[in-house]
């Protein structure tokens, strides 16, 4: 899948907050359907490096390429129309209401005093649909569970049908049912539309799961980046996370399996 | 207290569980057919206040002979003293709600608005600065709403940047900066008071309660150019501020110009706060009562509501200069002390509830 | 130390009178000056301007918020001051203290004239306190002279136009009968009401005195000229007053009776000298 050409291209980026350095030199590529997934112990600069894909924090140095063109020099709308983004958000100050939320997605293809109209609501109806919420849909935003809310999250990236969709991690709050459920999803996606994926995960064995490509961050600069059993192998993963660990394989799926090996 | 309709229903959880399919139940999101109906039933809302506010007042008027005879004093009741004050309050009463709803969404607060974010007293101040200075040293009558505008620039850009810790909007820091900025503007103006002759005070107290009395056909005329260029501004920007509502990361993500977004709010807000106070001194609560009435009725969904609060304000604010003037006719009390006397109450039990709900962003 | 200033004070004074004398209200400052105790004053408040010697003496605050240390360090023998509420705690302090205290009346001609006569006493100028009277009484007797078969005019008074806030009691409201006029404002329990305009434009009447012409050169005229149906407006009989002495209730309410008999009934007067009533015309 690799080899066709990206739609999302980071090259030697360097960014961080209030003068503060947080990543260093980080390059990164990602193709049409693809799945890369962003590891690395808590501080690594996998949240930064998202943001900075986003276009909502400004590199210092390197630059950001979306399908080809500079991030930093396109129309917010226009971004928006291609890239989505899943970030930490929790809410609204207002009850807005699920439906509502999830029609969100459609701002950036809609112009600045249009309604949204029947296609778009069918768009939202599909998103909603296809993660379980439609009985949700009426309800207000504030009152859901947050398992419901990041569900909801999902649901309006869905429905602002963009070429790349940057997770920040996607599985938070949810059971393994959802989560297990949210991957089978973004697969569908992936091979439907052919959108790509960047996700951060902390859960490895995720990763190893659902990644096609897997980038291992420590202190803001990339350990490795390829295929998910060359990248998390045992000498990578305890020099990056400085633990001890067993790899070993899924007897099931026969993806890598990360266990804590510490005593 | 007579204002916009709280009648709207509030969706019923059996209809939400069965989804928006279901044929008869209201959609749960804004359709053009909730739009058109709302904001027709607030127009209607709005004229029948507006009449009834025409046709009582502290004395009463022979229509026939005001209408047959301009020079009866019937004419000038009703059209030199009734009918200006009953526009004037019209417009300012939809400033302050549009404003109220769009410095809601702005810092992501239910409970601000002009007054309570310190806007409306900076404004006041702005204003009776020029007015003493121009009592002294002359100039144009269109320094007044100018100073206000400017002062209230200054107060929004100072409240919303000391509101925030570690770049994000606290809303209990935003609200408390607000109380310090209302005793301070209210602390120079007592300065500007001492510093003046006996006569001019009373005239400053006066701002500080807010009234309606006597307004020209100019002042409205001049008030509601600004408040219409501030609302159609506005209005280019409803969307953005549902988008806003959820934090500036999610509203840039989904294609928000935040910073360019938020300037256009902050100006716009500033010139409708400083247009209203100038010529009716600081009414508060208007901007709180109203939005929240409306967004617990019709749905949070600033396309809507930013027009819902301008109907919906006009007609609250011109029911409560009606009972300002009647209350103790043929003396009156100003139309500030009525909305206060509301909003006070309002504004607790909504702190109280948004404090259990967690308001947090 | 302060209680030796005080005693001392207190012991060089002659009995019955008071050497160091403490006004707090521009009223009572013009009385004791006009019973001849202006020698005796040391202090007065920052809104005394009358007679025209007092703007040298030392100010001690407002009679809203007198200035505590300042009285204390004229080292005074009599305060006197207003019989009103808005400085209660002050006054109680001044009172705690042990200061001498005069409070007058000032919300009628009644309690005027005991002022005067109070602070004649007090003073050690009792006789002087009732000639003043007496010739004040003559004064006014003359104008109301003067003023006999005259016709009633109906008079709106207002302290100023923003906020509309009319004479309703008081003294003021005593002037006005005196002056052969009947006063719109009053009758509705408040000393200053506020009043609206549609009852002004409804109670029509033939003159508007408007205290705020004085102060305000923008806007008077062009305020009360949207009322076109109000007689006062249509006859040009918007007149302005000068808030000194009429808006002072001391010495000086025979000479504003005679200015507010002028104002509303000027043929009666024509030939005669104005005498201090401001002529700003609508």
């Amino acid at each position: 899948m690799s080899a066709a050409k990206p739609v999302l291209t980071a090259r030697g980026v360097e960014a961080g907050y209030h003068g503060r350095k947080v990543l260093q030199q980080v390059s990164l590529e990602v193709a049409r359907g693809e799945l890369l997934a962003i590891v690395g112990p808590n501080g690594a600069g996998k949240s930064t490096l998202l943001k900075v894909l986003s276009g909502a924090l400004r590199t210092w140095a390197g630059a950001v390429e979306l399908e080809g063109r500079a991030l930093k020099n396109m129309d917010r709308r226009d971004v928006a129309r291609r890239l989505a983004t899943l970030g930490q958000e929790s809410g609204s100050a207002f009850a807005f209401t699920v439906m509502e939320m999830v029609l969100m997605g459609r701002a950036p293809h809609l112009g600045a005093m249009r309604l949204e109209g029947r296609r778009d609501v069918d768009i939202a109806q599909q998103a909603l649909r296809s993660f379980d919420l439609l009985p949700l849909a009426a309800r207000p935003i504030n009152e859901i569970s947050g398992g419901e809310r990041r569900r909801v999250l999902l649901a309006r990236v869905l429905a602002q049908e963009p070429q790349v969709a940057l997770l920040d991690e996607p599985t938070a709050f949810l059971d393994l049912k959802h989560a297990a459920e949210i991957f089978a999803r973004l697969e569908d996606l992936r091979a439907e539309r052919g959108m790509a994926v960047v996700a951060t995960l902390h859960d490895l064995n995720a990763a190893a799961l659902y990644a096609d490509r897997i980038l291992l961050l420590k202190d803001g600069a990339a350990v490795a980046c390829g295929r998910p059993q060359d990248v998390l192998t045992r000498d990578n993963l305890q020099t990056v996370y400085e633990t001890e660990v067993y790899v070993g394989r899924n007897p099931v799926t026969g993806a890598v399996a990360i266990l804590p090996a510490a005593r | 207290m007579s204002q916009a309709p709280a009648s709207g229903s509030i969706p019923d959880s059996t209809a939400l569980e069965t989804g928006a399919s279901e044929p008869g139940a209201r959609r749960p999101y804004l359709t053009r057919t909730r739009m058109a109906a709302v904001l027709g039933a607030l127009t209607l809302v709005l004229i029948v206040v507006c009449a009834a506010a025409v046709m009582f007042g502290s004395v009463p008027v022979d229509f026939t002979r005001a209408i047959a005879d301009r020079t009866s004093p019937d004419h000038a009741i009703l059209f030199a003293a009734r009918m200006p004050r009953v526009l004037m309050g019209a417009v300012v009463g939809a400033i302050l709600a549009a404003v109220g709803a769009a410095l809601q969404a702005l810092v992501r607060n239910p409970l601000a608005e002009g007054g309570t974010l310190g806007i409306s007293s900076g404004a006041a101040f702005g204003a009776i600065l020029a007015i003493v200075l121009t009592y002294r040293f002359g100039g144009g009558s269109a320094i007044v709403p100018a100073a206000g505008f400017a002062a209230a620039l200054i107060s929004t850009l100072a409240v919303y940047r000391l509101g925030q810790m570690h770049g994000r909007v606290e809303p209990f820091t935003l609200l408390l900066v607000g109380v310090i900025f209302n005793t301070f503007w209210s602390a120079l103006i007592l300065l500007i008071n001492s510093l003046v002759n006996l006569y001019q005070t009373r005239s400053i107290l006066f701002w500080l309660v807010g009234s309606l009395e006597a307004p020209t056909y100019g002042e409205v005329a001049a008030v509601s150019a600004l408040g219409a260029a501030g609302f159609v501004w506005l209005g280019w920007h409803a969307r953005d501020m549902n988008l806003l509502s959820l934090g500036d990361e999610p509203a840039h993500d989904l294609g928000v110009d935040v910073d360019g977004a938020r300037r256009a709010i902050f100006i716009a807000t500033s010139l409708m706060i400083g247009g209203a106070v100038s010529v009716s001194g600081m009414i508060g609560f208007v901007g709180l009562i109203v939005p929240h009435i409306l967004r617990l009725a019709f749905g949070a969904d600033h396309r809507l509501l930013l027009p819902a609060s301008f109907l919906g304000g006009a007609a609250f604010l011109v029911a409560a200069d009606l009972a300002a003037r009647v209350a103790i006719a043929p003396a009156e009390i100003p139309v500030g002390v009525i909305t206060a006397l509301c909003g006070g109450p309002f504004f607790i039990y909504l702190l109280r509830r948004e404090g259990h709900r967690g308001i947090a962003v | 130390m302060l209680t030796l200033i005080l005693c001392l004070g207190a012991a060089r004074a002659e009995p019955g009178s008071a050497q160091r004398i403490v006004s707090l209200a521009p009223s009572t400052t013009e009385t004791l000056f006009a019973v001849g105790a202006g020698p005796q004053v040391v202090g007065v408040s920052q809104y005394c301007d009358y007679p025209p010697q007092v703007l040298r003496l030392p100010k001690v605050g407002s009679f809203l918020t007198p200035n505590l240390e300042a009285i204390v360090g004229l080292r005074p023998t009599l305060i006197v001051g207003l019989d009103t509420s808005a400085n209660d705690r002050e006054i109680r302090a001044l009172q705690r203290m042990g200061y001498r205290m005069l409070l007058v009346n000032d919300d009628s001609l009644e309690g005027i004239e005991d002022g005067i006569r109070n602070i004649g006493v007090q003073t050690g100028h009792g006789a002087q306190a009732r000639r003043l009277i007496e010739s004040m009484r003559t004064k006014m007797a003359a104008v109301r002279e003067r003023l006999k078969g005259a016709p009633k005019r109906k008079v709106l008074m207002v302290v100023g136009h923003d906020p509309l806030v009319a004479v309703g009691g008081g003294y003021l409201n005593q002037l006005l009968q005196m002056a052969d006029c009947v006063n719109i404002g009053a009758g509705f329990g408040s000393q200053w009401p506020r009043l609206s305009m549609e009852y002004i434009i409804a109670a029509a009447p033939d003159v508007i005195l408007d205290g705020q012409m004085g102060t305000d050169p923008a806007t008077p005229s062009g305020f009360w000229s949207r009322y076109r149906t109000i007689p006062a407006v249509r006859n040009h009989r918007v007149l302005g007053y000068d808030q000194n002495p009429v808006l002072r209730p001391g010495p000086r309410v025979a000479q504003t009776l005679r200015i507010l008999a002028e104002l509303t009934h000027p043929a009666l007067f024509a030939g005669t000298a104005p005498r201090g009533g401001a002529g700003a015309r609508l």
